[in-house]
């Protein structure tokens, strides 16, 4: 379960997102749709911990990402609280942002290996598995172009991270 | 002044063991400027009294001539108790002083790289050492291999410098052959052509890098 509780984000004076309430349950799809600089993107940002947040609380899985708790009360959270809230969310960049000096294979098992401590063997079978189901098992090898990098990106967000998947895509 | 193939036959040796000491200097030199230079880049992406530290210590080393780094080595660090032989002192007063450039070099690379790199790192929560070593330097060292090569080439050039400590590299070699004798022309032109022969297709080398990085 995620939860966006009061959530502001300033940028200097600009106030991108003010007062931020909603939840998203475990299982449930959401979209955020909404004009170009509306902060949908932003968001995702806090969710990911790439951008901090101004004011407010985001939890994850029932723990605040944004915070840690130190001796009864909230304080902002440090890297490595919000690495161990993090290694929960997955997510797939706009523009992909793969890993170009590895192959499909290593950005596929790089986050399992590295973060979640899965053997290389694990992480390897279960890669396989993810681009069968895609028809890109033979791929594996290969260096990212194109449909193989929308692919790939996704799959390297979803890897065996349980608690959520964040995508942020733009239409034309 | 006529030419003198005898003369040439005999200081060869001499020259081609001044040849010896000039590479093993580079080589070396090259060595600790390339190390300590990445970790001065990677150390001017730290905290703030930490960037602050090493910036004014590259300013620094940028900022004033070699021959006064290596001379400050030689003769005033004995005086705080530390006595290093002449050649250390030269691959260290090299080392340090192409390490600032190549910090330089490498900071370029690493700025190159996409930011989305680092964000897709952080959101995999990938550990600091290994974005670093995983992620951004095999992005960033391939752009600057070229820039690098030609501050190895340089150094290369440079090493002459090392006679003002008595290191005999190729040019100290010709001094002393040429001081001896009073034959200046043979042996400083073989000393030119040493350093051409090696700096040349190392030149060539750098050049085709370039035109590899260029097509990636």
């Amino acid at each position: 379960m995620i939860v966006f509780d009061g959530v502001e984000k300033r940028f200097g004076d600009n106030v991108v997102l003010s007062d931020l309430d909603f939840t998203v349950a475990p299982g449930e799809h959401v979209t955020l749709i909404g004009p170009s600089g509306s902060g949908k993107t932003t968001i995702l940002r806090l969710l990911m911990c790439l951008e901090p947040v101004s004011d407010g609380v985001i939890r994850v899985g029932g723990k605040p990402l944004s915070h840690m708790e130190k001796g009864g009360r909230l304080v902002p959270a440090d890297e490595k609280h919000s690495r161990e809230v993090r290694k929960r969310i997955g997510m797939v960049f706009q523009q992909f942002n793969l890993f170009p000096n590895m192959t499909v294979r290593g950005n596929l098992v790089e986050a399992p290996t590295r973060v979640l401590g899965l053997s290389k063997d694990e992480a390897n079978a279960r890669a396989v598995e993810l681009l069968d189901l895609v028809g890109l098992g033979e791929k594996i090898t290969s260096t990212r172009r194109g449909s193989r990098a929308v692919s790939s990106s996704a799959w390297r967000s979803r890897g065996p991270w349980p608690c959520a998947r964040t995508c942020c895509c733009s239409t034309r | 002044m006529s030419w003198d193939w005898n003369y040439v036959v005999d200081v060869l040796p001499a020259l081609l063991d001044g040849l010896r000491i000039t590479v093993v200097a580079t080589l070396l030199g090259s060595l600790v400027a390339l190390v300590l230079g990445l970790v001065f880049a990677v150390l001017m992406r730290g905290p703030a009294p930490v960037r602050i530290v090493v910036r004014a210590l590259v300013e620094f080393v940028r900022s004033t001539p070699l021959l006064v780094q290596v001379f400050f080595l030689f003769f005033v660090l004995p005086q705080f108790g530390v006595t290093l032989g002449a050649l250390v002192v030269g691959v260290v007063a090299l080392g340090l002083h192409y390490a600032a450039y190549n910090s330089e070099v490498y900071r370029a690379g690493i700025e190159a790289v996409p930011r989305g790199q680092w964000e897709a790192a952080t959101a995999l929560s990938l550990p600091r050492s290994r974005v670093w070593t995983g992620v951004i330097l095999p992005q960033a060292i391939p752009r600057v291999l070229p820039a690098l090569g030609n501050n190895v080439i340089s150094m290369f050039k440079e090493t002459p410098l090392l006679i003002g400590i008595g290191v005999l590299d190729i040019v100290g070699q010709a001094r002393e052959a040429g001081n001896t004798s009073f034959r200046y022309v043979e042996v400083y032109t073989i000393a030119g052509l040493l350093f051409l022969v090696l700096s040349y297709p190392a030149a060539l080398l750098v050049r085709r890098l370039e035109r590899r990085v260029g097509s990636i």
